[in-house]
């Protein structure tokens, strides 16, 4: 290839893509897309067939287990009708016909009706329970071939010889012979929901590893080449046909280097991606288990402790525990890298939540719940670290993001698959569910982590003065106690705790739970980008993390008011937004708040703070949540997390614009020389 | 593995893992339905028969002493064929009465009623179901228990039916994979050639000849590549393309002129 100063050869060839065809405007570019959605079209037809198959099938077979069901039932009342009889009251004189009906119904809930009537031309209805006479009379006069929402069974009583023969009917509801089916129809949306995003987790590595990545070092090397530097070699793998291409323009490079004189260096990026499959299987472990968490606990700990009181206590132990040993693992990162310490973390929590299946007791199951709350908060570290070291300051926003991705992708699936195991399967089967998953993090983590990512610069260590003049620092008290740590305290003690509680004593199904919790995860992700684009233009992180905290009351108090499902997943979905609006932009706050610090110290010791601060207040929630839940019951606790969520954003939005702001810190060198 | 592969891989996994979910899914339903309908049969036969008793019992007599007893529970063994066994235990498991089918399905052991946990309780074992209730008198005392036990074979059966059905629905719909692999195949087709124009108009470009036309640059998979092959572009339409006299020293004779 020859690089020329000559601009007057440029030919006036067209340019893909680039022909302001309306085409080009309107469709992505390249042809991915098309794979993508054709893929996800056949998908849903796939699992429309599945379903409409499965619900063939209960129609076929279900309606002669309704009708011996319904048989059964008819005996009885027949038995019922001939015993009083033998008593001697007369057929028409019978009293508690429709008493009898719903002493069947509360075993049958399919059952509507019932009816006695006679065998003849007039059919006439002498006793009838379930549904007003006259529905019934229509029911029964109705030509058998109508389609009636009813499958009706009759059943001849013979009778003693002065009186007519009569036949009980039973009309049972013909939407039960679709109950299999569309009982799944939630959960099979949800797995839909979970493959696509799934899916799109799994291109999106393959595509990044094998596309993106050779594609951004190619288009580095190529830019080299413009600016005629003849310095970059293309260094990532890739034996397709970017490999190829590569290898030729690699040739070309080398040749003209030599006789420039210069000695290109092979360019190869990390690959980043990786960390957000791990993010998203270390999280996913967790999470599975989360709609089934408070009331397994109580049942494991109601020998020892009163069994709310004690699962709020292994809830917090393990927040605890994750809040502990965050820090220290931080202190280690740098020693240990971040392949070996994500290997370790991801083993921990293998055997935590193994352990948690078969836990007996409070105490073994603290100490499982305390082991997985070191794994996960070991694997977290080491995901966190790594993305640091991999990026810079130009990509480090968009590595952490990617990394936090895939944590909400995992708050999203986690709950909803893992109600449904623990729906199927029971509890322990979901943390074995859990624990499998964690397992297979420690295989993928050998592919998916470069072991040669290394930090390389040392964090300044802040002087004992600095770190004084930083908690010292009004504003960001403020923030850290009456945003930061409320803002964790009621995610860990309304979402983790109460409202699966509160939702299964209300007769919710652990899938249901599971579809609630998954709110939250889904809000945040849907809304977390506007709401960070809208902070980012504002440049106004206060105000965002007072509306997150707004949000969060308004949603709590409307839960606490008006305990009902509808309302609580309401609540739960306002919640995602309140995180999603107020957590990033908390970030933002305490690193402005402490402008003058972090301009000496970098911005490691405020976030180690904050964090801190956070996931004290997580390991809180539960306690509180559950001291509440005995003194005053569940909903009265989640009206008080409301009205704490309210009194935290008042204190909040009055003291964070009246108090002095960042004192000014002590020089480095002041520092250093104390 | 090449990238086809690999997506093709890929979108293998995902349809697998989607379609086998929800296959077990509807299985899985389909068995606590049938589980469920099962469990209210014998609900309503133990509820009937536990009532008959109870009225006796509230009269003042024993089990033992029922002489209605055998009529009551051949009655409940006539209203369905599922049921194989109706049984009047006393509290410590030994028979009182028992109405079966055939002498080989006669009630076996039963654990005393003060092992049992609850007062009404059902257990699923392959081939049958078997349902309990413990009879209390007016004092809360225990009087004695009812065992039903019923054959699950017919829902056995259907449960394998419809395990079948629902494997073969998903192996079926699995074939909606093909239609995919093969437009998959025609779009990696497409990249391919794009790649080739690229590596022959490499090959013009090191002859000095100029830039060949390139009506299938939009064939590429993503926009990222879409983009890198506009940067080639760019950096090829500033080359210099006269017809080449000798290849390697014009090559190098333009290089060194652009460097200097």
């Amino acid at each position: 290839m020859t690089p020329s100063t000559s601009t007057n050869a440029k030919p006036e060839l067209p340019r893909a893509g680039d022909n302001g065809n309306v085409r080009s405007r309107l469709l992505p570019k390249g042809t991915i897309w098309i794979l993508l959605l054709f893929s996800t079209i056949s998908l849903c037809i796939a699992l429309i067939g599945i379903s409409w198959r499965a619900a063939e099938l209960a129609r076929a077979d279900l309606q002669t287990e309704i009708r011996e069901k319904a048989e059964i039932e008819a005996r009885v009342l027949g038995e019922k009708i001939e015993n009083a009889m033998d008593l001697g009251i007369p057929l028409r004189e019978i009293v508690g016909f429709e008493t009898v009906v719903y002493q069947l119904r509360d075993g049958d809930p399919d059952l509507v009706f019932a009816a006695v009537t006679t065998i003849d031309e007039q059919s006439e209805l002498l006793h009838a329970g379930g549904l007003p006479q006259g529905e019934i009379a229509t029911v029964l006069q109705a030509p058998m071939d109508t389609d009636i929402p009813y499958i009706v069974t009759r059943l001849s009583v013979p009778h003693a010889e002065d009186h007519d023969d009569i036949q009980v009917v039973l009309g049972h509801a013909r939407a039960a012979l679709m109950r299999p089916v569309s009982d799944n129809l939630f959960d099979i949306a949800i797995i839909f929901i979970i493959t696509l995003a799934l899916s799109f987790e799994l291109m999106l590595l393959v595509l990044t590893v094998n596309v993106a990545l050779p594609v951004r070092v190619a288009r580095k090397v190529l830019g080299n080449i413009r600016e005629r530097k003849f310095t970059l070699l293309h260094g990532q793998s890739s034996h397709d046909e970017i490999g190829k291409f590569m290898e030729r323009i690699n040739a070309m490079i080398n040749s003209t280097a030599q006789k420039v004189g210069t000695h290109p260096r092979p360019e190869r990026e990390v690959k980043l991606i990786g960390v957000r499959m791990l993010a998203f299987m270390f999280v996913l472990a967790e999470e599975l288990a989360r709609p089934i968490m408070p009331t397994f606990f109580s049942q494991v700990t109601s020998h020892s402790l009163d069994g709310q009181l004690g699962a709020g206590v292994v809830m917090a132990v393990h927040l605890l525990m994750i809040a502990l040993a965050m820090p220290i693992c931080s202190l280690f990162q740098e020693q240990v890298g971040s392949l070996r310490m994500y290997l370790c973390g991801a083993f921990l929590a293998t055997l935590g939540l193994i352990g948690t299946a078969f836990a007996g007791g409070i105490w073994d199951l603290m100490l499982w719940r305390a082991l997985s709350g070191i794994g996960y908060a070991t694997t977290f570290v080491a995901c966190q670290s790594y993305v640091l070291d991999a990026t810079n300051d130009s990509n480090r926003t968009q590595g952490t993001a990617m990394m936090v991705s895939g944590i909400m992708l995992a708050d999203i699936c986690g709950p909803a698959i893992g109600g449904i195991i623990a729906g199927h399967f029971g509890p322990d089967m979901t943390f074995i569910a859990g624990a499998t998953i964690a397992f297979l993090a420690v295989i993928l983590a050998f592919f998916l982590m470069d072991n040669m990512v290394r930090g390389v610069t040392t964090p300044p260590i802040p002087t004992k003065a600095a770190l004084r003049a930083m908690l010292g620092n009004r504003r960001l008290q403020v923030l850290i106690l009456f945003a930061a740590i409320p803002a964790k305290l009621i995610l860990s003690g309304f979402l983790y705790y109460l409202t699966p509680f509160i939702l299964l004593q209300s007769g919710a199904t652990t899938a249901e739970i599971g579809r609630v919790i998954m709110l939250y995860g889904l809000t945040a992700i849907l809304t977390g980008w506007v709401a960070a684009k809208w902070t980012d233009k504002k440049q106004n992180e206060i105000r965002a993390v007072g509306i997150g905290g707004g949000l969060t009351a308004a949603g709590l108090l409307l839960a606490g008011w008006m305990p009902e499902y509808a309302l609580f997943a309401v609540a739960v979905a306002l919640l995602g937004l309140a995180q999603a609006s107020s957590i990033p932009a908390q970030l933002s706050a305490s690193l402005k708040l402490s402008k003058e610090f972090t301009k000496d110290h970098g911005t490691g010791p405020v976030l180690a703070m904050l964090r801190l601060a956070e996931r004290l207040g997580g390991a809180l929630g539960p306690l509180l949540a559950a001291g509440l839940t005995l003194l005053v019951g569940p909903t009265q606790a989640v009206l008080i997390f409301g009205a704490f969520a309210a009194f935290a954003v008042l204190c909040f939005e009055l003291l964070i614009g009246h108090v002095p702001a960042d004192p000014p810190a002590e020089r480095k060198d002041e520092g250093m020389a104390e | 593995m090449k990238l086809s592969t690999k997506i093709g891989l890929a979108l293998f996994l995902v349809f697998a893992s989607a379609l086998s979910l929800t296959s077990a899914l509807n299985y899985l339903r389909f068995d606590q339905t049938l589980q469920t309908l099962l469990a209210q049969r014998m609900t309503v036969i133990l509820n009937e028969t536990s009532q008959d008793i109870l009225s006796g019992i509230d009269l003042g007599l024993r089990l033992e002493n029922m002489e209605n007893l055998q009529s009551i529970l051949n009655r409940r063994l006539g209203m369905s064929d599922t049921i194989r066994n109706v049984a009047v235990l006393d509290c410590d498991g030994t028979t009182i009465s028992n109405a079966a089918r055939s002498p080989d399905e006669q009630l076996g052991t039963v654990a005393a009623t003060s092992q049992q946990a609850v007062d009404q309780w059902i257990n699923f074992a392959p081939g049958s179901a078997t349902a309990g209730q413990v009879l209390r008198d007016s004092l809360g005392q225990c009087a004695g228990q009812i065992i039903i036990t019923a054959s699950s074979a017919a829902s056995d059966a259907k449960l394998a039916n419809a395990f079948s059905e629902m494997w073969k629905s998903a192996a079926i719909g699995m074939g909606m994979i093909v239609p995919i692999l093969v437009l998959l195949f025609i779009l990696m087709r497409r990249r391919h050639r794009v790649f080739e124009e690229l590596h022959e108009d490499l090959g013009r470009a090191v002859a000095g000849k100029s830039p060949n036309i390139h009506p299938h640059d939009g064939d590429v998979l993503t926009k990222s590549e879409a983009e890198l092959i506009a940067l080639y572009r760019e950096i090829r339409d500033q080359l210099p393309h006269q017809p080449p006299k000798d290849h390697t020293g014009d090559v190098s004779e333009t290089r060194v002129d652009a460097q200097k």
